[in-house]
């Protein structure tokens, strides 16, 4: 099986660029190579630049949608009771939020202080630190651990090891995370009872809730990687540089490592974006479930209007703190589209000098 | 022989047997009664949720409902959801990506849509847009959270069919078809919309899992499609969901995983049968094409 994922931002701004970049030349010092190669720096650049308008475009968009009035009407039954809501959006209501918005933060020089008068902003920082923790070792590993088991289901894919590989990543590609954490978490909680382990599943403040909580998160990165990396050297296995090489008689695992692996690995990277966005999701699902009190779940329960609600006042209005953990959760797709970009391009410029 | 196939037609075919049988099927309790309390053969007092036992073949939730009645029963509503989210979205899909094929306006609509959703995760776009007041309190509440469901996924899925016929216009054959007089719907009708509808045979089943997945993601934070607000007992409301459907029973996981884990076990293995059921079949239906083509060329 395969899962197919579309990068759906990558696609715009990398077609146009790969196309230019990728035509390089093997003369080093030829003017031809020298024009692609200020060209290859030139289309950086530039993607750079157009990621950070789009993540700006995206961020304003959600600050519109955060902005939106909360003016709603309750109606009250008999003792406070809950008969309904209607709502009303006015536009000028909105321009109005908006323009608060921009005043308190230009005032307050921050994002200010909470009802208790503590800083908002050493609040979400913290908090978002946290979430971080869990988060870039996740990413770390699935990054690491992930192309090692594509280049194992790759090299096992006609022994007798297969069944371990290739239909092992799909499989665990295609059934939901949460399955794998229940079962782990219900792992736990048997030999638990038994007096094995004594692991606490749920909190944040102890380094067990830290470690489960990375290895959660690192399933999917690990099967995403991996698959990727065993569709990528599947994609080189019948190029004719492949056969060139091992006709010269390059040892099978140079011809793997050295020449394969480095001629994918700018495909490997294009798909970080989507491997990021999947485990940002993933992220709010682990830490609402396990209550670690990183961004995602303050953010879940400050957005938790959508399930919770007192009658008369929305659950929390904490609109400033939600702007915030926006702000920074799209700072750094942000930094990892930034990142995939110019990792592409550096492979894509070596080759070329190759 | 396409095995892969096969397996795909089974799985959903079991699947599509609980959804139009489900009421019908052996041991299902129709009614689904509530058994509050419940002896056993040594004649001890059971309460709810019950583990599995000679009476209830898989146990029952918090509530006593026998929960194989539950999943049967509740496998149409399952994927009457479903049904809707998907085709929605492969509509609206549909429409874009031919859109952006011919204009060059709508071209831009669908990059602009996706440069735009690249910065979004998913779950964190569907909380932010099921938390504006307007949605949250609208009457027709659920009928927008299948609509944001559905709309969050459209460019992605439009991006699929707009390279389908991308790749489809650079074939050598398409020169052959313009040369000889083929107009704009001459060889939409005969080229383009049958490389469409070969994609969609493909995307339909793979997208039906996606969007399962999803719902098994949304159901575990405690958002569901159809829920009502009820008083708590600090005078706030809660959002409790009414409905039968499979991810509701995945609501209390937290709990559950240690009192009665027969309840998030049985939701899960539910839900990620018909995933796999999904997924398979829209790989064996890949090959399927993949065979076709090798004959005929």
């Amino acid at each position: 099986m395969e899962i197919r994922e579309a990068t759906p931002g990558d696609a715009f701004i990398n077609k146009k660029y790969l196309d230019k970049s990728c035509s390089f030349s093997y003369n080093i010092g030829s003017p031809v190579f020298r024009y692609h190669t200020v060209q290859g720096v030139f289309s950086m650049l530039s993607s750079i630049i157009s990621r950070i308008i789009i993540w700006f475009l995206s961020f304003a968009l959600l600050l519109l949608l955060l902005l939106v009035p909360m003016d709603t009407v309750f109606v009250e039954g008999r003792g406070g009771s809950f008969m309904g809501a209607t709502y009303d959006y006015q536009v000028a209501r909105h321009v109005e939020n908006i323009k608060t918005f921009f005043t308190y933060i230009r005032e307050t020089g921050g994002l200010g202080t909470d009802e208790a008068g503590d800083p908002i902003m050493a609040k979400i920082l913290t908090v978002f630190l946290r979430s971080l923790l869990i988060f870039l070792p996740a990413i770390v590993i699935g990054f690491f651990l992930g192309i090692t088991k594509g280049i194992f289901d790759f090299k096992n894919r006609k022994s007798k090891r297969k069944l371990l590989g290739q239909p092992v990543t799909i499989g665990l590609l295609s059934i939901p995370d949460i399955v794998i954490i229940v079962s782990i978490q219900l792992a736990v909680i048997f030999l638990y009872r038994h007096g094995l382990v004594d692991i606490s599943l749920y909190g944040h403040d102890r380094l067990e809730n830290v470690l489960m909580n990375i290895l959660y998160l690192s399933i999917y990165p690990v099967m995403f990687i991996s698959n990727i990396t065993y569709k990528t050297l599947e994609a080189e296995q019948g190029l004719d540089y492949v056969r060139t090489a091992r006709s010269k008689g390059t040892g099978e695992l140079k011809v793997l490592y050295i020449h394969m692996l480095k001629n994918g690995m700018p495909k490997i990277l294009s798909h970080s974006n989507t491997m990021v966005l999947y485990t940002l999701s993933n992220l709010f699902i682990v830490e609402v479930f396990t209550e670690y009190r990183g961004a995602a779940f303050y953010m879940y329960h400050t957005l938790g209007s959508a399930t919770e609600f007192y009658v008369g006042a929305l659950f929390t209005p904490d609109t400033i703190a939600q702007i915030g953990y926006v702000f920074l959760f799209t700072l750094v797709i942000l930094f990892f589209n930034i990142v995939s970009g110019v990792a592409r391009a550096k492979v894509t410029l070596r080759e070329g000098s190759r | 022989m396409n095995r892969i196939l096969l397996t795909g037609i089974v799985m959903t075919g079991i699947v599509l047997l609980a959804v139009l049988f489900g009421p019908s099927l052996p041991l299902v309790d129709k009614s689904m009664d509530q058994n509050l309390v419940v002896r056993d053969s040594d004649g001890a007092l059971l309460v709810p949720p019950i583990p599995p036992s000679d009476e209830f073949l898989i146990g029952t939730d918090r509530k006593g409902v026998d929960l194989w009645s539950r999943l049967m029963v509740g496998a149409r509503e399952t994927f009457y959801i479903l049904g809707v989210i998907l085709a929605v979205r492969l509509f609206a899909a549909l429409l874009l990506s031919i859109g952006a094929f011919y204009s060059k306006g709508l071209r831009l609509l669908m990059d602009g849509w996706n440069a735009v959703f690249s910065f979004m995760p998913t779950i964190f776009i569907i909380l932010i847009l099921l938390a504006v007041p307007g949605v949250m309190f609208s009457d027709y509440r659920s009928f927008w959270v299948l609509i944001i469901l559905a709309a969050v996924e459209v460019g992605r899925l439009a991006l699929i069919f707009y390279e389908n016929m991308e790749y489809q216009r650079r074939q050598t054959y398409m020169e052959a078809a313009v040369a000889n007089g083929g107009g704009r719907w001459t060889l939409f009708r005969n080229y383009y919309w049958p490389s469409l509808v070969r994609e969609l045979v493909i995307t339909a089943p793979m997208e039906a899992g996606r969007t399962m997945f999803l719902l098994v993601q949304l159901g575990v934070i405690g958002i569901y499609v159809n829920q009502q607000f009820f008083s708590q007992l600090d005078r706030s409301y809660r959002a409790v969901e009414m409905s039968d459907a499979w991810p509701v029973l995945l609501g209390n996981l937290r709990q559950d995983i240690y009192s009665a884990p027969w309840i998030p076990i049985a939701a899960l293995i539910a839900m990620t049968f018909s995933i796999l059921g999904f997924y398979i079949l829209a790989e064996g239906l890949k090959k399927r094409q993949a065979m076709k083509r090798r004959i005929q060329s």
